[in-house]
Formats: structure tokens, C-alpha cells, sequence
């Protein structure tokens, strides 16, 4: 793969010089010339990627690093020139050319709180003013964020900078990501993935790919049915090729993308070429990932002298740390192993060149980058390999072409691959002191006390997946004189994978000759996914004034998208040899083949019309007609109107409260959808072995020919104000979501012989909360500068409507989804009623069995205990807490110094509201490795444990809050004089940690059992759990970034 | 202007408003990996419908001996992390049980090979001769898998129903399994005995009579069942097939042995939590008739002590009894485990009618002598010694000398769950084990499953309030909501 790398490395800079070459024979063009320097009014500092533009003329430009613009080929006379640049206010200037003249003019231009003129794109052509648009859509500067600090992926790029937006984190195993909810979870059984366009375009936007990993339970299942790892296929693109990121939050305002925008639209605009010499940017990371303290979080161990059972007397109690016990393993040299100590720090580094450069006709953004990406186990590794070329062609006034294209390639080796268990954490955590001594009645003395697997077992497994992905757009945009706009875009995305995992030939010695539970003799799964988005999109946009003050615009459009995934798997077992690493080494009586494949089509067609009045006030209608190839055959097209409103009220001439100097009120309503999985109108059968070699079949899903999509209606109504002539600003959002027609799968009595169930549009989910943020310019000069942000959000959901769906486990009416429940219920006063996660837990119940003639020890029985009085709630289970955060803050405060070339800054987060659960803790009767365990004397715990046996699980779980230190940093922006010598246009330093700090946690232990990170693993939502994962991890970095 | 925008957006109109009744064909998709019940409709077919029948009874019997050994009180298992138990459950898993070597599930298969069964004969009724090659030996086949289907239904269910019907009780439900074997019967007699395919057996119709045999015995009708038994010939057996390969899983083998997910358990002596259901008495310490490791015989004969406690190896003069063989294999975790060698291949075949379970039917109806030298030819035949301690006139001798010949003859075939349910004012039911005995605490009696809640949730003939009414008590699960 590196010779591949290498190769579209050597190409790409090939490119790009020819690029350099060239450019500068273009941009000799004839004519007068406009040129100057665009800086920000209050800070000085440049203003790079400002449009400057002669609105007249179809004639503009973005500002260089240095805040530097040129335009080319100005004809003679006065023209308007115009600055804009997201978070600006408009500024425009007069100026006359003379023949053959090259005029100077600068331009000071203010930072706007509220960016009411930045351009959305919501779907129509050209975008839209966002003082038009009833929603809020976020926008985040992707360009600025990565250039202040080093961003990875996506969930470093978007956390804490969109409110409404929840990742789940699920573990620290590089090359693994998390997905993504906006405003929540609206159902039980479909994606909330939202939709993903990257310049104009739908992509894929799956967040299961990659092989399966750890433990099988945890893993959510992919689109084919089949299990699917953890990796989010939106880490695919690079942050550095990114301008900026657009969330569009729900319903209302995704209705014109129709079916699957329920859950949101995330728009990714990627740099784009601007007219001028060639600018190169080149950047090169550096950095460390890393565990903090992984001593500390597996806490005090508990062991027992004389015993690998409990209970043990307090006098035999010792204790240990398994982490620490594994380093001295490694420097006593007991198992192979490659760093000096368990968790390393990875190496991360990441190389990034890009140039962008143009003529008036033909502009162009080329970059390539390189990532390499380490674990805390040396054998955990994410190498990829990314390139783009973004070439704008202006073939007339009228007509202009955007080609957008972005390749990557890349290889991952994952940290967590044991198939029915967890990996080396797992190992640590359930770990038994009473066999470090390896003579010790009873043990396996190859393990040293690892629960199940020496590290370097788990090493020897090989997890990988193996990536390549092209994405690629066409924009055609046709402007007939002023008032039509039309647009056709066409786009693909494929992606192809290998994924593999391979557990080798590797037999222990007698008498233990299992090393893995699931082979002796090896096992390979190997598969080759493939995902394809075509589409092509068609939308037209009337523009007319009928009066000076009245605006009128009509938009329609259509679009089309077809979506196919493919998958060829074989598993093997038994390999011919040790030195065995393929499928074709395995016999093939004992190969499993598995084929998937998927396709589905929808089409969808939209009107708009959207009124404005005087600039200010804006009315906006749609409807949007969809059909879907997974809907029944007796499902109608589905249909999703909106309506919006949005009023500039500052801008009256009667607005005279100076206090306010800008304030929009909006709302917004609508509808969008979720389609039903592919095979949900069809009863499909299934190839299983028949006798003699022949083949059977069974049914394998039954489908239902009446069913559509999930329908969501959606409000929202908020306001964005500043304050204190902008100094403080913000926006307030309040929503409320009915997500109606919600799938659910209708089971058959079993004696109709029909396996499974089928999805029924029976249920309702209603979703609300309300998001806010506030910048506040705390204080402010030429030299000197404080700023802090705050954003928060609440999110939380309930189940309203079953209609004839039987309530079952979390599915009941009045409860929020995912929740965390118990059946048992503790009525004794010893235990009184109150707060139900966490220490103590009064949500559980044993009816008790005898101590007396329980002589289980030897099988780990524990002894009885008095019964504890309970009532068995049967099947409405007692509520204990939603599975997810129900409020999201975060504070980042900003300190410019030095003219605002040194820039400090942090971000911490805090969330709320999860119950959140810690298996380690459920499973810490067998794992004695805690005091209480080891001593079984606690009351509470005895009970909790028990329960576990009778479907009363509330002893993993704990109260999940916690805040976090983020980011925490510093950017410094060398002076003109530095670099002056360079040649370079522009250099910074940055340096940035990320998740360094766990500032507060409101639980740290459940019965003793140290909670290793209060974030990750959300059960039913994304997989979790904390044993089986490795705790996410904290980075260093330092980036160098050159522009020249 | 007006005039050009109005015409443009009604002509947007008329174009959306025609492509979406062209949609169909623009959404048309091609998915070549699934098959749709087009599938069915052809007589051409058929074979592979008939194979369907078969292959679905062949993976849910293979799982349901499986499950079975853990209701007679086999093994333990210690799959995964946390190691549960192959223990008694009130009711089946669901589910497709060639999923995993560790997977329980096997109820769905039954129902759907049932289900599948009675429409594929449907439909072979409907196809001609000329359609179908050898269409009345396919209606003999699946008509005879249908019954094998039903007998399991029931043998070990308090209460079954059958397409969405009514409850029936364990006998009605076994008669309706005879009516298919009349069925089958019917039309084997139409082309004369047939071999039935893949070695499954020699004979259709000893197939057909040794099932009813069977059935017979279990809803008490000895007699009939003994007059099964003589028309089918010594040393006659019909098997449930297995091809090797990790989706045939046999799960005796796999978790028995090859896997070694369980270990066999010694006699149990440490169950005290309450008396026998059925005569109220507290169960002996060791309880009889479990365990099956070192089984052994007295040069007499003698498999089991007048307290029904097992001759074991350590028990003076005694030989190993070499039906129940075992061996230590280190599976999972740092203990080694004793694990059967009743399988020694994932290609095993599991016998479904066995001239062995035969010979015992006959044993149990005739009693006295006849018994002792019925259970002498099954000695002979393993070259074991012959029974020379039991007193002809000692009915429960006797009746102890062919229980633990049962439960050592018919070892991992599901049998010996059926002789319990048969007799649960002797024998111990259920058990628990494991790490956790607290997962069978709720259970203390009753040895017939329930159907899956599902189905008395989702049949509108009967409610969840019904469940287990069809028991005895000595037979009634105790079932937590």
C-alpha cells in the first residue's frame, strides 16, 4: 500500500507544480487592476479568504493568507467593489479606474455577531442569506478551527462548536469514530445518522464500517443486517481540505432533502480555487495520542491470598494494579512485547500540501496529505492517505462548472479485535491478583494473571481494514439574466474495503492449549464492502421583484439518488500452518461464504416559494414530493411540506433600543422522513445447507407491503441577538420534533413459521429540547483581547404511541429512548427510595437463598444472604435514566495577545443527564478484583448482584455526567518581519491538547469498581460497555503551517 | 416576465408531477442476493423445497439435543466470559439456531420446517406428475418430516399450537403427528418402501413406524407403542444427518466436544432448595439418577443402586460403562473439563429413530423378564456385562434397571428429557448449574417448556394467562414473567 501512497503522492506533487508553472502565465492578463489589503477593523490583523468582488462586473476574488486581493481586467469607469467574508459585515467601497491604472485600495472590515448576510446552502441554488432562513443552521469555520488547532477528525472538528449535536464516543481505538445525532433520537430502529452532502453531494454516511470488533454484543448491526464495525466513514475526508461545515438540524429544516433527513443534514463545503497566483499552504502536525493514567483508572485491585475465591477475610486482603504488574511483566521480558511499557504514546503526525490559485476563467484548490495516526498498543495504527482537486471553470457570465474530486486511501490496524470478549482492557480490568503468583492451586500459569489473554495474545491478532474512497461532484450553474438560476449537480461516492480479522494457528502448551476461546486452530474473516452514492440533482430558482420592497423567489428541483452496497464475506477456520494469514489456507468444507446487496432509489421533487419584504422580513413555503424504493408496493408517495418565517426587526426604522443593535426573530415548520430498510416490503428467503451438499431454504425475513417511511414534524422557533454594538451575541432555538409512523418490528406468532417480524409504522417518539450560544467580547484593544463562548443544549425524547405493539423491554409508553430500566423495585426502608443510579441503588430485588448447605465456593458461588424485600414490577419496568446526555455545555474562552497573534485558548464540556453503565461493574462478582467483592459485605451490593441474575442490571450502572477539558491551547501568528526572510506569506505555530483533563465526574466508582472514563459506551445506541473498549484517549499536538 | 415565470413554474409542475408516475420504473431495483417467494411458485422446485423441510428439522434437532442435554443434567457449560449454564428453561430460544456454535435457538426452526412442510405438500398436490419427478415419494417425505416436527412439539411442550390455531394439548398434538405419519404411510404404501435420501434411512416406512412408536410412548400408549416397536427390524435406525462445516453445526460436537463450551458434571449432591414437586419429598443428597461421569457397571449387570444412584467408577468390581465415554480436554479458563465422546466428528449423525430406544419402548411395556432380556441384547450388542442381579418380579427394579439404561443408552440423543417427563415422581427435575445456581432458583419443578411468550402475546386463540395449563403439575414449569 505505501508503494500505492507513495506513487499518488509523487503524482499529485507533480500536479501541483505543473499548477505553479502554469498559473502565472495566466494571471498576466491585460487591463486595469485593483489591489489592496482587506484587515480586520478592530484587531488589524488580515483578513484572509474575504470575497472581493464588483458585483456588476461577475468579477471577484478571495484575499490571500495575508489578506492581499487582486482583481485583474477591470474595465475603465466607477465601479462598486464589495468585501464580504463569513462573520463580516458587507463592507463596500467606490472606485474609479483609470486607463491602464492599478488602483490601491484597502479595506477595514468589522467582525458581525450575528453574520446575517452569510450565504446557506440549503438546497435551492446559490444559497440562501441566511437572515432569510426560518431555521438555525450552524456554521463552522472548519478552515479557522484547523488552523488554530490540530483537528483529526470529525468529532474533534464539531464537538463543543454545534449545539444540538451529540457524538457517541465509543472507545480510544484509533482508526474507530463515532457517530453522530442531531437534536437526538426520533427512532427505534432506524439510523439517526443524518444525511451527508460534501459539495452539493450525497454521500455515504454510515458510521458501522470497518470489520467487527471486540465484543460481539456491542456491535451495531450494518444495512446488509450483518454486524459492522466502528468506524465512521465521515473520517474519511480531511479537515484541512474543509472551508466550512453546515448542520442543518432537523426536520423543519431539512424537509427539502425529503426522505432520510429526519436525523439532519451535515453539508460540507470543501476550499474552493480563487483567482490569483498560486498560494501554497503546507502544514505538518506532530503529536502524541495517549492514555491518561491507566493505573488510575483501573483503580485500586483487590485480591485474596490463600484464595482465587471469595469471600476472603480481611486479614488475607492485598492489593495491586494490573496495569503496573503489566509493565513489569514487559521489562521482566514474560511475554513479547513491543514498547517499553503496556500503553505507549502514539506517534501522531499528519503532512498536508495545498495550493489554490486561478485565472478569471479557471480556478483550482489541489491538496494531498498524509496521516499517520498511532494507539496506546504499539500494533494500533490509521494510515491514510488523502488527495483533492477542486477545479471552478467560468465558461461565460452565465454558465460556470464546479468539478470537485477527493480520493483517499488508507490502512487500519485495530487495538480491540477479540471476537467473543474484549481486548488487552478487558485483560487488565478482570484480571485475578491471586494468580500473580503463577504457582498459585488452580492457575493458568502462562497468564500471569490476565484474565484471559496475554497482551501479546491479543497482538497477534490482526484487525484491519484496508480503505479507498473517491468522491466526486459536478455543479453546473446557469444563471439567465437575473432572475433564473438553475443548477444541475451530479455526484458519486464509492468506497471500497477489505476488512480482516484473523485469529492465527496458536495452540498453548499443554495442558492449557487454548489461547483463544473461539480457535485453536485459527479463524480469518475476510470481507470486501462496497458503498456507492450516485445522484444528480436539478434545481432552478426564479428570482422576481414585482415591487421595489417585495421579493419573490421560486425554487424547484428534483432529485435523484440511488444507493448500493455489496459485500462479499468468507470465514475460514482452521488454518494448514502456522504461517497461515489468508482465507485459502483454510479447508473449504469449513468456509463460510456470505454475499449482501443492496441498492435503493428514491426521487424526490420540490417547490418553494419564498417571499421577502424590504430585505427584512421573510416568508418562506415548500412542499416535497418523495417516492423510495423500499416502500411498500401499497405505499403512496410520501409528501413533506414547510413553512418558515423570519424577521429582521433591528433593521426597522423604529427599532431605537441601542442596547440591541441586532436582533431576528424565526420559526420554522416542517416535515422530512426516514426510509425503512431496503427489505422491508419483501418476504425474502434465505440460502441455508441442505442435506447432501444441496442447497435449502429458509425465510428469513418477512415483509410488510404497506409500510413507508417515518414521518417527522418538527418546530422550531427561536431568535438571534446582539447586543452592546455586537459585543455580546447569540442565538436561542427552541424545538419540539413528532416523529410519527416510527418503525417497529411487529413479531408473528411464532407457530405461523414465520422467522422475524415486520416493520410496522405503529409508534411515536415526540423529541424536544432547545439550543443556545453566547459569545461574549469580554474585553477588547488593539494589543489585547478576551473573549469566551458558551453553548449549551438539551435534548431529551419520550415514547408517546405504541398503537398495537405490545410494550417490551425499553419500548414503553412514557419512557425516553434508549433507557436504562430495572424490574425489581426495593420496598424495604432500609434501602430508601430516591436516586436510582449509581451508589446507592435501591431499584433492585432478591428474594434471597439459603446460606445454609450452599456450598458453591468451589464453582464461585457466593454464600446467601438475607432476601431483600422488593416488589416485582413485572413488565412495566421502573425508569431509571435516559442512555444519553440530556444536556450538553461547553465554555471556550479565547485570549488574544500580541496584536492577536498569539492566541490562548480552552474549551471544556460538560454533559448531563445519562445513565450510563460500567459492565465491569456488573461482572465484578466473578472478577473479584474490589474490596467488596473480595469481602462480600455489603448489603447493598450482595443484592445488586444477585439481581443481575434476574434481569435487574442497575448494578453497572452510575451517573454519567462529567466535565471535560477539551481543548486547551495556544496559536501564535509569526510577525511579517520573521517570515519576511522566509519568503512566506504567512506561519504559525499552534500548539493543542485535546480530552487532557477530566475536570469533574459525578460518580467514580460503583461498589468499588473504578468507572475507567465516565464518557463512552452507550449500550444501545452505538455499542459500549467499559470493559471491552479501550477508554478514549487524550492528544498533544503541535502544527507548523505555512503559507507562501 | 410574470408571464415566463408563471409558465416556468407550472411547467416544473407538470414535469414533477409526470416524473412521479414514471417513479416505478426509475425506482425499480435490481437485488440479485435475495430471494423473494417467486422462489416457491415453480414445480422446478420442488426438490430443493422437500430439502428445506429436511434441512430445517436436521438444524433444529441438532440444537435440540443440545438443549436437551442440559435438561438431563449432562454438562455445564462455561461458554463466553461469565460461563452460563445448558440448564432447564421454561421455554425455547427463538431464532435461527445455525447462527452461532453457542446458540440455544431452535423452536423457529421447527415451527418453520413445519410450516413449510404442510404448504410444500400443498403444493405438490397441486403440481402433476409430469411436473414433479418422483412427486408422491417428495408428499411421502415431507409428510413424514411434518410428523417428526410434531413429535418434538409434542413430546416436550405443556401446550402447542400450530398456525396461528387454538391451544392443544401435548396428546392432541401427537395425534396430529400420526395423522401425517398415516399420510406419509399412505403414500409409501402407493410405491411400495422406499430408501429415504442422504442416508437418512433404509426404510421409509420403518422411518415412519418407529416414529409413531415413539409418539406412542410418549402420550402413554405403551401397548401401541410396543406394537410399533416389533414391526420395525433389530438394529434399524433413521439419523438425523450432518454435513460437516461450520454451518451444519452439530451442537453436541461443537460445544461437547470440539469447542469444549461444556464440561460433563459428576452426581449431583448439593441441590436442597425444595422437595420433589410431585410427591412432596425432599430429594435424596446425592440425588439419583444424575451425572455421567465415570458410569460404570457391576460384573452383574448392575447399572444402578436400588437408591437410584448410578454405579460410578469408584464403586468396588465395577467397570467402565463404555456408552458413556468422556475425556479431559482444557477448554476455556484454567480448568481443565471432562468432555463426551459420544461425537467425535461436526459430520456425527444424531439418531432420530433408534433400534436401541426401540428395544427399551419394548422393555418398559413388557416388564419382568422380558425387560431384563431385552436389556441383555443391547448389552450383547455393546459386549457389556449382562444383567444377572435384577429380580424378574421387582417391578422397581426393573423399572430403575431401564431408566439408567436410558439414560446411558440414549446419552446426548434428547431421550432421556422425554423419560423424565414420563416420570417425574422419580426422577430429578429440573437442575442448575453453573457459576450462577441463583439462574435456576425460580425453577423448582416441572420438566415440559411453554411456548415462546410471543406466541400467546401475538395469537389472538389464547392468552399469556393460559400458559403452562396444559401440564400436569409434576410437568408445569415454573416460569417467571
Amino acid at each position: 500500500m505505501y508503494r500505492r501512497i507513495r506513487l499518488l503522492m509523487t503524482l499529485t506533487l507533480g500536479v501541483l507544480a505543473a499548477m505553479l508553472l502554469f498559473a502565472p502565465l495566466d494571471v498576466a492578463a491585460q487591463g486595469g487592476s485593483i489591489t489592496g489589503r482587506v484587515t480586520d477593523s478592530q484587531t488589524g490583523q488580515p483578513v484572509a479568504a474575504a470575497q472581493v468582488f464588483i458585483a456588476e462586473l461577475d468579477l471577484g476574488g478571495l484575499t490571500r493568507q495575508n489578506g492581499s486581493y487582486l482583481l485583474l481586467n477591470v474595465p475603465i469607469g466607477t465601479h462598486t467593489v464589495t468585501v464580504q467574508r463569513i462573520g463580516f459585515r458587507t463592507t463596500t467601497m467606490s472606485v474609479t479606474l483609470g486607463a491602464g491604472e492599478t488602483m490601491a485600495q484597502n479595506f477595514e472590515i468589522t467582525e458581525e455577531a450575528l453574520s446575517l448576510d452569510e450565504i446557506i446552502v440549503t438546497g435551492t441554488p446559490g444559497g440562501t442569506q441566511k437572515r432569510a432562513i426560518g431555521n438555525v443552521v450552524t456554521t463552522v469555520d472548519a478552515a479557522a478551527v484547523t488552523e488554530r488547532v490540530a483537528i483529526a477528525n470529525m468529532q474533534d472538528m464539531l464537538t463543543g462548536r454545534t449545539p444540538g449535536l451529540q457524538f457517541t464516543r465509543l472507545s480510544g481505538n484509533v482508526g474507530t469514530g463515532s457517530s453522530i445525532k442531531i437534536r437526538g433520537v426520533g427512532s427505534f430502529n432506524l439510523s439517526s445518522n443524518p444525511l451527508i452532502y460534501v459539495d452539493g453531494v450525497r454521500v455515504n454516511n454510515q458510521s458501522r464500517a470497518g470489520p467487527m470488533l471486540g465484543y460481539r454484543y456491542a456491535i451495531m448491526q450494518d444495512e446488509a443486517g450483518s454486524s459492522g464495525g466502528e468506524v465512521s466513514v465521515l473520517d474519511d475526508f480531511n479537515p484541512e481540505d474543509i472551508e466550512s461545515i453546515e448542520i442543518i438540524k432537523g426536520p423543519a429544516a431539512a424537509t427539502l432533502y425529503g426522505t432520510e433527513a429526519s436525523a439532519g443534514v451535515i453539508q460540507i463545503i470543501t476550499k474552493k480555487g480563487r483567482e490569483g497566483a498560486p498560494q501554497f499552504t503546507a502544514s505538518v502536525r506532530q503529536g502524541v495520542n495517549y492514555m491518561t493514567d491507566p493505573a488510575g483508572r483501573l483503580g485500586t485491585m483487590y485480591a485474596c491470598k490463600t484464595s482465587s475465591r471469595t469471600p476472603c477475610a480481611e486479614s488475607d486482603l492485598f492489593t495491586y494494579n494490573m496495569y503496573d504488574e503489566a509493565n513489569r511483566y514487559i521489562r521482566e521480558g514474560a511475554f513479547p512485547w513491543e514498547s517499553k511499557e503496556l500503553f505507549r504514546n502514539g506517534l501522531s503526525s499528519s503532512y498536508d500540501l495545498g495550493v489554490r490559485g486561478g485565472t478569471s476563467n479557471i480556478r483550482y484548490f489541489l491538496s494531498t496529505n498524509y496521516e499517520d495516526e498511532g494507539g496506546v498498543v504499539w500494533y494500533n495504527n490509521d494510515k491514510t492517505f488523502r488527495t483533492r482537486a477542486n477545479v471552478s471553470v467560468v465558461f461565460s457570465e452565465s454558465i460556470t462548472l464546479d468539478v470537485s474530486s477527493g480520493y483517499v486511501d488508507g490502512h487500519t490496524r485495530f487495538a480491540t479485535p477479540v471476537r467473543s470478549d474484549g481486548g488487552v482492557w478487558q485483560d487488565l480490568r478482570w484480571a485475578n491478583g491471586y494468580f500473580l503468583d503463577t504457582n498459585a492451586p488452580g492457575a493458568n500459569e502462562r497468564l500471569f494473571g490476565f484474565q484471559e489473554h496475554l497482551p501479546s495474545d491479543v497482538a497477534n491478532i490482526a484487525a484491519t481494514r484496508d480503505y479507498s474512497r473517491f468522491t466526486g461532484s459536478a455543479t453546473l450553474n446557469h444563471n439567465f439574466s437575473s432572475w433564473l438560476n438553475q443548477r444541475v449537480v451530479v455526484g458519486l461516492d464509492k468506497g471500497w474495503d477489505t476488512n480482516q480479522v484473523i485469529f492465527p494457528w496458536n495452540p498453548a502448551p499443554p495442558p492449557n492449549q487454548a489461547v483463544y476461546s473461539e480457535t485453536v486452530s485459527g479463524t480469518i474473516d475476510y470481507g470486501n464492502p462496497m458503498t456507492e452514492v450516485q445522484s444528480l440533482d436539478y434545481s432552478a430558482t426564479i428570482d422576481y421583484s414585482p415591487l421595489g420592497f417585495l421579493d419573490l423567489k421560486t425554487s424547484f428541483g428534483a432529485q435523484y439518488s440511488m444507493r448500493r452496497f455489496e459485500n462479499l464475506r468468507t470465514q475460514g477456520e482452521g488454518f494448514a500452518s502456522p504461517l497461515s494469514r489468508s482465507v485459502n489456507q483454510t479447508p473449504v468444507e469449513r468456509l463460510t461464504l456470505t454475499y449482501d446487496y443492496i441498492e435503493n432509489k428514491s426521487l424526490g421533487f420540490y417547490v418553494q416559494e419564498q417571499i421577502g419584504w424590504n430585505d427584512r422580513l421573510f416568508l418562506t413555503g415548500a412542499v416535497r414530493f418523495d417516492d423510495n424504493s423500499a416502500f411498500g408496493a401499497d405505499f403512496e408517495a410520501q409528501i413533506y411540506p414547510k413553512f418558515s418565517g423570519t424577521y429582521v426587526v433591528s433593521e426597522e426604522s423604529f427599532w431605537n433600543f441601542d442596547l440591541i443593535n441586532s436582533l431576528r426573530v424565526r420559526g420554522a415548520w416542517g416535515k422530512a422522513g426516514r426510509q425503512p430498510s431496503v427489505f422491508a416490503a419483501t418476504n425474502l428467503w434465505g440460502v441455508i445447507p441442505g442435506p447432501g451438499g444441496t442447497a435449502a431454504l429458509r425465510p428469513s425475513s418477512p415483509g410488510n407491503p404497506e409500510v413507508g417511511p417515518e414521518v417527522s414534524t418538527e418546530y422550531e422557533a427561536g431568535f438571534d441577538m446582539a447586543i452592546l454594538d455586537d459585543r455580546i451575541s447569540g442565538e436561542f432555538t427552541f424545538f419540539r420534533q413528532e416523529n410519527k409512523d416510527a418503525l417497529l418490528n411487529a413479531g408473528f406468532a411464532p407457530s405461523l413459521g414465520l422467522p422475524g417480524a415486520v416493520q410496522s409504522n405503529v409508534g411515536q417518539i415526540d423529541t424536544w429540547g432547545w439550543e443556545a450560544s453566547l459569545n461574549t467580547r469580554v474585553y477588547e484593544n488593539d494589543d489585547f483581547s478576551f473573549e469566551i463562548t458558551f453553548m449549551g443544549d438539551h435534548t431529551n425524547n419520550e415514547i408517546v404511541d405504541l398503537a398495537t405493539f405490545a410494550p417490551t423491554g425499553g419500548i414503553q409508553i412514557g419512557y425516553p429512548f434508549p433507557s436504562a430500566r430495572t424490574r425489581y423495585w426495593v420496598t424495604g426502608a432500609e434501602f430508601p427510595a430516591g436516586e436510582t443510579r449509581g451508589t446507592p441503588i435501591n431499584a433492585m430485588c432478591d428474594p434471597g437463598f439459603p446460606a445454609e448447605g450452599v456450598t458453591g465456593a468451589a464453582s464461585g458461588r457466593r454464600p446467601g444472604a438475607t432476601p431483600i424485600p422488593c416488589v416485582d414490577v413485572g413488565t412495566d419496568p421502573i425508569l431509571i435514566g435516559p442512555e444519553f446526555y440530556t444536556y450538553i455545555f461547553s465554555i471556550a474562552p479565547t485570549l488574544s495577545l500580541l496584536d492577536n497573534s498569539l492566541q490562548v485558548f480552552a474549551m471544556a464540556q460538560g454533559q448531563f443527564g445519562r445513565t450510563a453503565s460500567e459492565n465491569a461493574a456488573e461482572w465484578g462478582h466473578i472478577y473479584n478484583n474490589t474490596r467488596i467483592s473480595q469481602l462480600e459485605n455489603n448489603a447493598l451490593w450482595q443484592a445488586a448482584d444477585r439481581g443481575r441474575f434476574t434481569d435487574n442490571r442497575t448494578k453497572r450502572y452510575y451517573d454519567g455526567d462529567f466535565w471535560k477539558l477539551r481543548e486547551l491551547g495556544a496559536r501564535y501568528r509569526f510577525p511579517a518581519s520573521l517570515i519576511g526572510v522566509t519568503g512566506a506569506e504567512s506561519m504559525s505555530l499552534a500548539v493543542s491538547a485535546r480530552n487532557v483533563f477530566t475536570l469533574w465526574q459525578a460518580q467514580t466508582h460503583i461498589y468499588d469498581v473504578q468507572i475507567s472514563d465516565p464518557e463512552y459506551g452507550a449500550p444501545t445506541q452505538g455499542g459500549g460497555g467499559n470493559y471491552w473498549n479501550m477508554p478514549p484517549l487524550a492528544s498533544l499536538h503541535m502544527t507548523l503551517r505555512v503559507t507562501f | 416576465m410574470i408571464n415566463i415565470k408563471r409558465i416556468a413554474v407550472g411547467l416544473s409542475l407538470v414535469v414533477a408531477l409526470g416524473a412521479m408516475g414514471a417513479c416505478e420504473d426509475l425506482l425499480d431495483v435490481d437485488l440479485p442476493s435475495a430471494l423473494t417467494d417467486e422462489a416457491l411458485d415453480a414445480p422446478e422446485g420442488a426438490e430443493t423445497q422437500v430439502n428445506s423441510v429436511i434441512a430445517l428439522f436436521e438444524c433444529a434437532y441438532s440444537t435440540l439435543a443440545y438443549q436437551a442435554a442440559g435438561h438431563e443434567d449432562v454438562w455445564e457449560k462455561i461458554a463466553g466470559v461469565a460461563g452460563s449454564a445448558a440448564q432447564y428453561d421454561a421455554w425455547p430460544d427463538r431464532g435461527d439456531c445455525d447462527s452461532s456454535p453457542e446458540d440455544d435457538d431452535w423452536y423457529d426452526n421447527i415451527q418453520v420446517g413445519r410450516a413449510l412442510g404442510v404448504k410444500t405438500y400443498a403444493r405438490l398436490g397441486d403440481w402433476t406428475d409430469d411436473e414433479v419427478d418422483d412427486r408422491t415419494k417428495k408428499q411421502a417425505i415431507v409428510a413424514l418430516y411434518i410428523a417428526a416436527n410434531m413429535d418434538v412439539l409434542g413430546e416436550f411442550f405443556c401446550e402447542m399450537a400450530v398456525d396461528g390455531g387454538s391451544l392443544m394439548s401435548a396428546t392432541e398434538t401427537l395425534n396430529l403427528g400420526e395423522t401425517w405419519i398415516a399420510t406419509a404411510l399412505g403414500h409409501i404404501s402407493s410405491l411400495g418402501d422406499f430408501e429415504m435420501p442422504y442416508g437418512i434411512a433404509s426404510s421409509a416406512t420403518n422411518m415412519a413406524v418407529g416414529l409413531r412408536a415413539r409418539m406412542k410412548w410418549s402420550r402413554g400408549d405403551l401397548s401401541g407403542a410396543m406394537a410399533d416397536a416389533n414391526a420395525v427390524p433389530a438394529r434399524f435406525t433413521s439419523w438425523v444427518i450432518r454435513g460437516a462445516g461450520p454451518q451444519r453445526r452439530n451442537k453436541v460436537y461443537n460445544t461437547g466436544t470440539a469447542v469444549g463450551y461444556a464440561g460433563m458434571l459428576d452426581v449431583n449432591d448439593w441441590w436442597h432448595e425444595g422437595p420433589n414437586p410431585v410427591t412432596g419429598q425432599a430429594w435424596g443428597s446425592p440425588i439419583p439418577f444424575t451425572g455421567y461421569l465415570n458410569l460404570s457397571l457391576m460384573a452383574d449387570g448392575r447399572a444402578v443402586h436400588a437408591s437410584g444412584l448410578p454405579v460410578r467408577a469408584s464403586d468396588a468390581g465395577s467397570s467402565l460403562d463404555s456408552r458413556v465415554g468422556h475425556f479431559i480436554k482444557t477448554v476455556q479458563g484454567p480448568v481443565p473439563r471432562d468432555v463426551p465422546t459420544k461425537y467425535t466428528a461436526d459430520s456425527d449423525n444424531i439418531p432420530l429413530v433408534s433400534w436401541q430406544e426401540l428395544l427399551l419402548i419394548k422393555a418398559e411395556a413388557q416388564g419382568g423378564q422380558a425387560a431384563i432380556d431385552l436389556v441383555n441384547e443391547l448389552r450383547t450388542f455393546h459386549g457389556l456385562p449382562q444383567v444377572t442381579y435384577a429380580d424378574a418380579g421387582n417391578a422397581t427394579e426393573i423399572r430403575y434397571m431401564i431408566l439408567e439404561e436410558r439414560r446411558r443408552e440414549l446419552f446426548l440423543t434428547s431421550r432421556w428429557w422425554a423419560s423424565k417427563i414420563q416420570n417425574t415422581d422419580l426422577l430429578w427435575f429440573p437442575r442448575s448449574t453453573g457459576f450462577f445456581p441463583e439462574q435456576g432458583y425460580e425453577l423448582n419443578g416441572g420438566v415440559r417448556m411453554v411456548m415462546p411468550r410471543s406466541e400467546y402475546d401475538l395469537n389472538e386463540n389464547f392468552t399469556v394467562d393460559q400458559r403452562s395449563t396444559g401440564c400436569d403439575v409434576g410437568q408445569r414449569p415454573v416460569i417467571r414473567s
